[in-house]
């Protein structure tokens, strides 16, 4: 797959709705590492839910066909099997290395095609095995070869099939044979087929790779700012390494390294992004994990996302508005000019029209810090800069120019799926500066103030709102998070 | 009348005049309520905050026909618009036009230029009148030609050998040109409605006027079911004629607007901003599809008009993808005078710059950028200017193309110009203290030389005002 969606971890993008394309990074260059950047922990009795991931619509079937009896010139034939298992009830238990399942198809029937020769007569029908409860019990353990990190079953899964029958479907008379000393009989040769098929099937189905079914980056990737401005422009490479992955009585944990590089937009101030810091997560709870409902966590280190936090700001990222040119009807820039109260600074008399945009442009590089006690992300961010353009005469025109530094918190919040989401709690100001060519008087600073600190809730309100750190397609929801002293956790459920 | 003249800068002449009696009179009339307020539900402004911008009217007032009857007569027939019966003789004659007396307004500026002269076209969205007259760095001569449709709405100035043609949507929905000898000081201006036999057209504000030779007239307008139409009449003798131009069907180069973006609630349609070239070759009307956002270029060809797509915004590929560029606003057509080429300036509103496009000898269109708005701040950070709003193109004395156009972000008059033949663009801001740059135009005037002009907002009490800004070399 060339183009693969995948992350961004934690991106501290000023939109939601940024157009990026996402490629593969051919670039040799190296890409300066962040370690313990993101730590996944799957509790054991989680571990099911991969599988239900990895076989969303059951159990794949499939048995290539065999002859079970021949005399002379007739012969029986089953299968193939081709059909989907529907598992109701899967359980894991892990150890050192190695996790158990038990998957449970309550009520379950199997269609087996029967095909009887002779001579140069053929004759094909069907059979059914029908079983109240049909258990698949794997054993997998975790292998690691040029594939990655994965699940592989050495051995066959054990098959239960309880007190199944088989009947056929319609007419079909299956002629007496020798269908040798262990399957004595035409149903209990069915049976063994139905049973080694399936315990083939298993193995092959539970052996999985983890980390792409969690959606983890664990590749070089380029993520390419789109633009219809060329200075907003720009291309960021990600790397994702996995550093840890073990299994033991606590379920699958995993612990990656990110790397990250930017070519600088032209317009994000020209600062250097400067050194690498470790990123640090700590242990997840795996009795959290069930108690706000999820299949899995993710942690993700603070100063990763700082430093991405950065990265994206320097990639043109927080340098938005004014792209969309469409009809008011679909244009998602457009704030209504009534809402914008410019009567508090004076600008009451501006013969605006009725929708007006604002444009973000960043002067420095935000700060992203954690805090704990009260659950909030906290951004700094200096000489922030809001443009405020409304239709004048027919044509989109300038109307004041708005310099800031914000500190803002943040609260991390369930969200639809596929992003987290931002809540907005609290912003504070600093050296509001306000210019216009339309001022005909000078507002009160306490003016600017309230009214700055207005019009950035206003604007950023529903801004905050992230890609989660997997794979675009994964139907992930958080329902949970919690922000700790050097990490944020996200709480994910499996949709 | 007593005048007093400051300059500006050295080249920014402006005209001011005493004004105490019309505030006076102006406050008597707010008093009572009866003075007009402009489209910004605001009366004119009586106090500047900015002397030195003030752009001041001579108040000329003109011509009036003395009236000598001795016996009166009444006229034959009803005589038609601009016209009154000279009961003194009997026949219908020019309506004699009141001299223009206030702050001259900016509202919808446009010059032209004749013989050395310069001449302009405003709205006074004060009580929407039009108004035209010619302009020297010293003073101005400005008759009121009639009331617009609204108190936005657009002029279109245009001169001929002997002529300057001043075109208007009156308030019935039909277009009106009025016009006067230029080289006769004082000479009347004659105002003629624009009447099909089956009074069948309703004009709209998406309009642009030119006459040819033989006092050929040619209107090219967007109509109410928002297609692009032309009124024209080869000679003063013959009578109008209409024609659609443009209905938005496929283009003669195989590109054509997708229905999903023509079949939407309110459409915009096709002939946003018309603008007419003309010469020996024929005509040429370029205009926005608003629907698609594309440059349309309507030409003239056997059977009725051969329409090209000229740009639909994609030059470099979907900047977006699933989303289509949007071009062709503010488009001016204008024919380069020596190779005959037609060249096209308009806005690029999906990446606010100003584009240039030029026939080629393959039958297509080379195009360039004229202007990316790039600037850098103070914080080192490359901002994005939007350039491109209200475009005139023109041709200088060595054929060099000049676009002027307002730099919206900093409310500004920009002028572009690059030699004949390509090279690079080299760009001027001419215009940058307050809120100027509305409806910039410019021309070149033989013996003056480039002379700009656009409106300027300026504080008025209760709101803001407009004004007329020239820039003089």
């Amino acid at each position: 797959m060339t183009r693969k969606l995948f992350i961004i971890a934690a991106v501290l993008v000023l939109s939601a709705c940024e157009q990026v394309a996402v490629n593969t990074a051919s670039t040799p260059a190296p890409i300066q590492s962040q370690e313990q950047a993101l730590r996944v922990l799957v509790p054991a009795e989680g571990l099911a839910s991969l599988y239900d991931q990895a076989q969303p619509n059951g159990l794949p079937l499939a048995g290539a066909v065999e002859v079970v009896a021949q005399s002379g010139d007739i012969e029986v034939r089953l299968g193939p099997l081709n059909q989907n298992l529907v598992i109701n009830e899967r359980s894991a238990v892990s150890v050192a290395n190695t996790v158990e399942t038990d998957n449970i198809a309550d009520n379950a029937t199997i269609f087996v095609p029967v095909r009887i020769i002779d001579g140069i007569d053929s004759k094909i029908c069907r059979f059914e095995l029908r079983t109240p409860r049909l258990s698949v019990s794997a054993m997998s353990m975790v292998t690691e070869d040029e594939k990655g990190e994965r699940f592989t079953v050495p051995d066959l899964p054990v098959v239960a099939l309880l007190n199944a029958t088989v009947s056929p479907i319609g007419d079909c008379e299956v002629p007496t044979l020798d269908f040798g000393a262990e399957t004595p009989t035409f149903e209990d040769s069915l049976r063994a087929y139905v049973s080694r098929s399936l315990a083939e099937s298993a193995q092959t189905a539970f052996e999985t790779n983890p980390s792409e079914i969690l959606g983890l980056m664990t590749r070089r990737i380029r993520l390419d700012h789109l633009s219809a401005y060329p200075n907003r422009t720009s291309s960021l490479r990600l790397e994702g390494s996995v550093q840890d992955f073990k299994v033991d009585e606590a379920g699958l944990e995993v612990q990656l390294a990110i790397g990250s590089d930017i070519d600088t937009a032209e317009c994000a101030p020209p600062i250097a992004l400067g050194g690498v810091v470790a990123g640090q997560t700590a242990a997840i709870e795996p009795d959290l994990v069930s108690e706000f409902g999820a299949d899995f966590a993710m942690a993700v280190s603070a100063t990763v996302i700082d430093r991405l936090g950065k990265s994206l700001a320097l990639g043109g990222y927080a340098c938005s508005g004014l792209e969309d040119v469409r009809r008011p009807s679909e244009n998602e820039e457009l704030v209504a000019s009534s809402d914008l109260l410019l009567d508090e600074i004076m600008l009451s008399d501006v013969p605006l029209g009725p929708w007006a945009q604002v444009v973000a442009t960043p002067g420095s590089l935000p700060d992203v810090t954690t805090r704990p006690q009260s659950g909030q992300l906290q951004l700094d961010w200096e000489d922030l800069t809001l443009d405020v353009y409304g239709t004048v005469l027919g044509t989109r025109v300038k109307i004041l120019e708005l310099t800031t530094s914000a500190s803002a918190n943040l609260r991390p919040a369930q969200g639809p799926s596929g992003v987290v989401r931002f809540d907005l709690e609290s912003i504070e100001l600093a050296s509001a500066t306000l210019e216009s060519e339309w001022l005909t008087e000078q507002p009160a600073q306490s003016a600017v103030d309230q009214w700055a600190r207005r019009v950035l809730l206003l604007v950023l309100a529903d801004q905050f709102v992230f890609p989660l750190p997997v794979e675009p397609g994964t139907p992930l929801q958080v329902t949970g998070t919690q922000v700790r002293t050097d990490d944020i956790v996200l709480y994910l459920r499996f949709q | 009348m007593s005048f007093e003249q400051t300059l500006n800068r050295g080249y920014c002449h402006r005209i001011q005049k005493t004004r105490r009696r019309r505030r006076e009179l102006r406050a008597a009339q707010d008093n009572f309520g009866q003075r007009p307020k402009d489209n910004f539900g605001q009366r004119p402004k009586d106090n500047f905050v900015k002397q030195k911008i003030l752009i001041l009217a001579i108040a000329t007032a003109t011509t009036t026909l003395s009236c000598k009857a001795t016996d009166n007569q009444s006229c034959q027939d009803t005589c038609s618009v601009g016209q009154v019966c000279d009961t003194s003789l009997g026949i219908c004659v020019d309506e004699p036009r009141d001299g223009f007396e206030g702050d001259i307004p900016g509202r919808s500026v446009q010059l032209a230029t004749a013989n050395g002269k310069v001449f302009v076209a405003m709205v006074d969205p004060v009580g929407r009148r039009v108004v035209a007259g010619e302009l020297t760095p010293e003073s101005s001569t400005l008759h009121e030609l009639g009331v617009s449709s609204s108190a936005q709405s657009k002029v279109v100035i245009r001169v001929s050998n002997t002529r300057v043609y001043v075109a208007w949507l009156a308030t019935n929905g039909a277009y009106r040109f009025a016009s006067r000898e230029f080289a006769t000081p004082n000479a009347n201006w004659a105002i003629e409605e624009i009447e099909l036999p089956d009074n069948t057209y309703e004009g709209s504000e998406e309009f642009d006027f030119v006459v040819g030779e033989e006092v050929g007239v040619y209107v090219a307008f967007q109509t109410r079911d928002r297609r692009l139409s032309l009124l024209s009449r080869d000679n003063a003798t013959n009578a109008f004629r209409l024609e659609q131009v443009d209905d938005g069907s496929p283009s003669s180069n195989g590109i054509a607007c997708p229905d999903s973006l023509r079949s939407t609630e309110a459409p915009a349609g096709i002939g946003v901003n018309p603008s007419i070239a003309l010469n020996q070759a024929g005509i040429a009307i370029a205009y926005q599809d608003a629907d698609c956002g594309d440059l349309r270029l309507a030409r003239r060809a056997v059977d009725g008009f051969s329409v090209d797509v000229v740009d639909t915004g994609s030059l470099d590929g979907e900047p977006i993808p699933g989303r289509r560029g949007r071009v062709g606003k503010y488009a001016s057509a204008r024919y380069e005078p020596d190779s005959g080429r037609l060249f096209i300036a308009y806005l690029d509103e999906t990446r606010a710059r100003v584009m240039l496009a030029i026939t080629n000898d393959s039958g297509g269109y080379d195009l360039e950028v004229v202007d990316r708005g790039d600037t850098l701040d103070s914080f080192a950070r490359q901002r994005k200017d939007l350039v491109g709003s209200f475009i005139t193109l023109s041709f200088g004395p060595r054929d060099e193309p000049s676009i002027s156009h307002m730099n919206t972000t900093k409310t500004t008059i920009r002028f572009s110009q690059r030699p004949s033949g390509g090279g690079l663009w080299f760009h001027q801001t001419i215009a940058d203290e307050g809120v100027v740059g509305f409806s910039a135009s410019h021309v070149y005037a033989d013996q003056i030389g480039l002379v700009s002009a656009a409106e300027r907002l300026v504080p008025a009490e209760g709101g803001f005002a407009s004004e007329l800004e020239v820039i003089w070399p």
